[in-house]
């Protein structure tokens, strides 16, 4: 007979509970722990299936996702991170590096700090500096241009912790050089004009006239004063156009209760105690706009990084700017909001959008300086620098030698990626000539006008409905109509007045559509079955039950831009 | 599956402890042997059919061997039995070896190019585990057959001593004459159920605190421990860096892989006894300290024992032992059976120059160099004998001979780079506490603490502190496997 010492069996039962415990957290308890922080690419469950089962896929898939959902992951993971820092400083976040005395970095800044860091995107110094010339070069003629056209373009280079905090840096006493790419920029800026504010001089100046961090002990960015660049940048903007913007006001510093942005690197940590902070948080204020009847509120764009959102975070935009419009890293479009983005740059009109803004502001900071301007010099030069016409006989040229694709468009699509990413390909581009420019600048011009004319949209609005066209498109065929000397759409006052009556008609339909109940089972359908909101679904029956009614689809922008629509006797 | 995996400790473990315990004693092994056969199946669906079949076949015709009385025909059963065991260790393991080097002789003939030649081959995917299920089921057939013991009765039985989960991967390989008994008859108390818990969790922390942090570094230095993945390009990248590494990242290097060896593989042993240990079983000891060893011959006797006896029983001992006519066959006998141990390590020219060269120094031993290892006192010689394993291990490590001579080149080229214990002290400290527990056992107290934790009933008090620090090691280790992703165990490529 096999002895069974009670505590042996107590301490079994314990330990099957708590084995248990993980699956019962992630199935069944739920409670509540600390997420972790940072940004991972998550794994989707795996399907079972006997090809992925066959080839050892799902094994592997199964493994990964379980290992992203077992119950309790956070607090084990916590722990663990807290003795790698805790002993050893090391942390498996890809986007911190540990300096001294709980001082965090990012890996780009040290880098950039021991002038490492272009190596990792170029081959060479050497090599650094011929793309770093040739981006400048381009930057510059961007400016010339968009100068010509009414548009500043300038330079604003944010602080580095780096640089601002370079006691704190973690030892290293190999692999330094001396070639550092802000100090390259500015030097070349200031050579040829460019005009460009440099904050991490300035910020290095500051540091030790104020009692607490300008950029925060566990942080990676700016955080409230972003507002002191921000007041100097606008001042300066100002002064390029001889105009006066709204000025900001601050109110008295004060400690700040939410420390989300001045942590934002030891979140990354993932630990399960914070970080002793020996120089405290930087300090908040109410910032308000001061405007006066001489100052004017432009129409602002930002292209660049996340040091925008301490901005963004601090300065009601919105009160300074008529418009303003952030490019995250020459990608993602934002309007300030940074858990908003409204689209993307890719899908933009560049040359358009370029010339609509009064202010274009290229925000960067030096360790990103190394992979130049995020291909925005590169795609701003191709598309002022060089008409249409040349640079698609390039694109022609480039793809005629790619035999290895298959098919035409996927020649044609790698040739444009190459332009894109070397536009030293074409020659016209690397002379001092600047008449190679793009001859659609007066249009897009033309479109900037029409879009501030209140009038003038209105009427395209209107003809845009009688001819099923988007306004895009409705304005583009406008400025065909320019070019080509035709009667503009926007004078059809007798179509103009039938689209309005057409609109109205929509507007009764809209509502009396509800009452009928065949047609609104219809419309129910048709909104399930295409994922609309029922609202839209009725408007868009709406309009083609008018559309249908007058057979305005014959009249179709995109078929015929010249068709005359009759006007019908209306009641 | 793996044992450091999340899905084998978070889901595979208790789920299967749970039913296994709960189930009555009579269906536990039927239990037991469907768990392993999902746990195999779970990551290898493709062997497992190869696995099944031969075990069949095995089982039927050492039966049939047992059964007959014409001594002509049992030899010719076992001699079928081994052939399907070694022959699918060979086609699986050497076929494409094997392949590579036909191609070779036939280019440097025929002066086709062997990238070509190489090029006509389908590549032959190794089961994992199948070096040492294909020896234990030789153990059966030779115990079987020399009469040790009497074969198994139900197939099922049979079945569950290959394919048992624990040590289905990488061993220990466990002797079916010491097991036969504990198939159908063990006592599982919660004194070992515990025990055997204490047992696995100081294996995965070995694991995963210690091999995997030191083998993430060896990897940044001497790249992937398996070149056969690698392109030509990553190949050339790791030649590269191997013929402009310092000699004291190079030193540091294989110091810390003699390590991540050693740890990974007890590690995996420590799991693997841990878990039998839980259902009552008691597998063989794999490792006794091999590091503290004085002698080269030692250092075998002490590592992968359960290998070092399969190895002296089936195989030195039919080429007669050292019971030879004459002593030049004797170190043959000697050498040869380390040289097939190399191979066994891998299919490739590296492991035949590693197995040759423990082949060598054993010799030496029994010539000369225990003697001289005698003269220099216990200390010196183990880490003599210590040392003669890191450089050996260079050609363990490093699966291209050239490549492997350049690192020993560059080992012995003493331009030293200056170190600095704070470009990676996770690594150092561990290395240290590596190194530390890898000669604790010098010690007289060593062992006393060694006998102590693993040997010992506990009493009341020890056992809840033993249960309250594997817990916390467990909770660890999870934490340590998902920070720092996920990594397979070195030996189940051998």
């Amino acid at each position: 007979m096999s002895k069974k010492p009670i505590y042996d069996i107590v301490l079994f039962a314990i330990l099957m509970v708590l084995l248990f415990l993980p699956m019962l957290q992630a199935h069944v308890l739920h409670i509540p722990l600390k997420p972790l922080n940072g940004m991972t690419i998550e794994t989707e469950k795996p399907k079972f299936g006997m090809e992925s089962y066959r080839s050892g896929d799902y094994a592997k898939q199964e493994e990964a996702y379980v290992g992203e959902h077992f119950g309790f992951r956070e607090s084990v993971i916590r722990l663990y991170n807290q003795y790698l820092w805790t002993c050893y400083k090391k942390t498996y976040a890809q986007n911190v590096v540990a300096g001294r005395q709980g001082w965090l970095y990012t890996p780009e800044s040290v880098s950039d700090y021991y002038g490492t860091e272009m190596l990792r995107w170029q081959p060479s110094p050497k090599a650094a500096q011929r793309n770093f010339d040739r981006e400048i070069k381009y930057m510059n003629r961007v400016r010339a241009i968009l100068k010509e056209n009414g548009v500043e373009l300038l330079a604003f280079i944010a602080p580095e912790k780096s640089f601002l905090y370079p006691e704190y840096l973690p030892e290293r006493e190999r692999d330094t050089t001396t070639f550092n790419a802000c100090s390259y920029f500015m030097q070349q800026f200031e050579d040829i004009g460019f005009p460009c504010i440099d904050m991490n001089r300035w910020f290095q100046q500051m540091k030790d006239t104020v009692d607490y961090p300008l950029i925060p002990q566990t942080g990676g960015h700016w955080v409230f004063p972003a507002v002191y660049a921000a007041d100097s940048l606008f001042r300066f903007m100002g002064e390029l156009k001889g105009a006066e913007l709204p000025k900001l006001k601050m109110g008295e510093l004060h400690e700040s209760d939410n420390h989300g942005a001045d942590n934002d690197l030891e979140q990354l940590l993932n630990l399960t105690l914070p970080i002793r902070k020996r120089q405290g948080y930087s300090p908040t204020a109410e910032v308000t706009v001061e405007t006066n009847p001489n100052s004017v509120n432009p129409k602002v764009l930002f292209i660049g990084n996340s040091f925008m959102w301490g901005i963004a975070n601090h300065v009601p935009l919105s009160e300074v700017f008529s418009e303003v419009e952030f490019w995250y890293y020459f990608s993602t479009v934002y309007t300030g909001d940074p858990l908003q983005p409204i689209g993307h740059v890719v899908n933009y009109n560049l040359l358009e959008k370029l010339l609509d803004f009064d202010y274009i502001v290229w925000l960067t900071t030096g360790n990103q300086l190394n992979k130049g301007t995020n291909g925005f010099a590169n795609s701003a030069i191709l598309t002022l620098g060089i008409d249409d016409s040349i640079r698609q006989a390039y694109i022609e040229r480039i793809a005629d030698t790619l035999s290895l694709f298959t098919t035409d468009t996927i020649r044609r699509q790698k040739a444009i990626s190459i332009l894109n990413n070397h536009p030293e390909l074409i020659p016209e581009l690397n002379s001092e000539n600047l008449n190679t420019q793009n001859r659609n600048i007066p249009y897009a011009k033309v479109i900037k006008d029409i879009r501030k004319d209140s009038l003038w949209m209105a009427a395209l609005e209107a003809q845009a409905f009688l001819r099923g066209a988007n306004m895009n498109q409705m304005l583009h065929a406008e400025v065909d109509r320019i070019k080509a000397v035709k009667p503009l759409y926007k004078d059809q006052t007798a179509e103009i007045q039938f689209a309005r009556q057409c609109q109205e008609e929509v507007r009764g339909r809209i509502e009396r559509i509800p009452s009928n109940a065949e047609l609104m089972e219809h419309i129910r359908k048709d909104a399930e079955k295409r994922h609309k909101p029922m609202e839209k679904a009725i408007e868009d029956a709406a309009i083609w039950l008018v559309r249908e009614k007058y057979g305005l689809d014959r009249y179709l922008l995109i078929d015929d831009p010249d068709a005359e629509i009759p006007i019908p006797q209306l009641k | 599956m793996v044992f450091s995996s999340n899905v084998f400790l978070l889901y595979f473990m208790p789920v299967f402890f749970l039913v296994y315990f709960i189930l009555p004693r009579k269906v536990r092994n039927y239990f037991l042997l469907l768990a392993s056969l999902v746990f195999y199946a779970y990551g290898a669906p493709e062997f497992i059919i190869h696995l099944i079949v031969s075990v069949i076949a095995n089982f039927y015709l050492v039966r049939w061997m047992n059964k007959t009385e014409k001594p002509g025909l049992k030899k010719l059963l076992c001699g079928i039995s081994i052939a399907i065991s070694i022959g699918l260790l060979f086609y699986f393991k050497y076929g494409n070896f094997t392949m590579h080097n036909i191609n070779a002789i036939r280019s440097w003939i025929t002066g086709v190019e062997l990238s070509t030649l190489n090029s006509q081959l389908s590549t032959i995917l190794l089961p994992i585990g199948i070096s040492f299920f294909s020896f234990q089921s030789v153990t059966y057939t030779l115990d079987t057959y020399r009469g040790v013991n009497a074969p198994m009765k139900r197939l099922s039985d049979y079945m569950l001593y290959i394919v048992m989960f624990p040590q289905l991967i990488a061993g220990p390989i466990v002797r079916y004459c010491d097991i036969a008994d504990q198939i159908r008859n063990r006592e599982s108390l919660y004194t070992d159920r515990l025990h055997g818990f204490y047992r696995f969790v100081i294996g995965l922390a070995k694991k995963v605190l210690i091999a995997d942090v030191i083998g993430f570094q060896v990897d940044q230095v001497l790249g992937p421990s398996n070149y056969d993945v690698l392109t030509s390009a990553q190949l050339a990248d790791i030649a590269n860096k191997i013929a402009t590494i310092d000699s004291t990242t190079a030193w540091i290097a294989i110091f810390a892989f003699t390590f991540q060896i050693y740890f990974d593989f007890a590690g995996y042993s420590d799991m693997a006894i841990g878990l039998g240990r839980m259902m009552g079983f008691k597998f063989p000891e794999n490792f006794d300290n091999p590091y503290v060893s004085t002698t080269i011959s030692e250092f075998w006797r002490r590592w992968h024992q359960t290998f070092s006896v399969f190895i002296k029983n089936y195989l030195y001992f039919p080429l007669g032992g050292s019971r030879v006519k004459t002593e030049a066959r004797k170190y043959f006998n000697l050498w040869f059976c380390f040289l097939v141990s190399g191979l066994w390590h891998g299919a490739a020219w590296n492991f035949v120059v590693y197995g040759a060269l423990q082949g060598i120094f054993i010799c030496a031993d029994k010539l000369f160099l225990k003697k001289f290892n005698e003269r220099l006192g216990r200390i010196p010689s183990v880490f003599f004998t210590f040392l003669i394993i890191v450089l050996t291990r260079c050609f363990f490590r490093i699966e291209r001979i050239d490549l492997s001579w350049l690192f020993i080149k560059r080992l012995f080229a003493f331009d030293f780079a200056p170190f600095h214990f704070s470009d990676n002290p996770h690594l150092y400290v561990t290395m240290l506490v590596a190194a530390f527990f890898s000669f604790f056992t010098l010690s007289k107290f060593g062992l006393k603490v060694q006998d102590k934790v693993y040997f010992t009933e506990y009493n009341k008090r020890q056992h809840i502190i033993a249960f309250v620090v594997s817990i916390c090691a467990f909770v660890f280790c999870l934490g340590a496997l998902n920070a720092s992703g996920f990594s397979p165990f070195i030996y189940f490529r051998f």
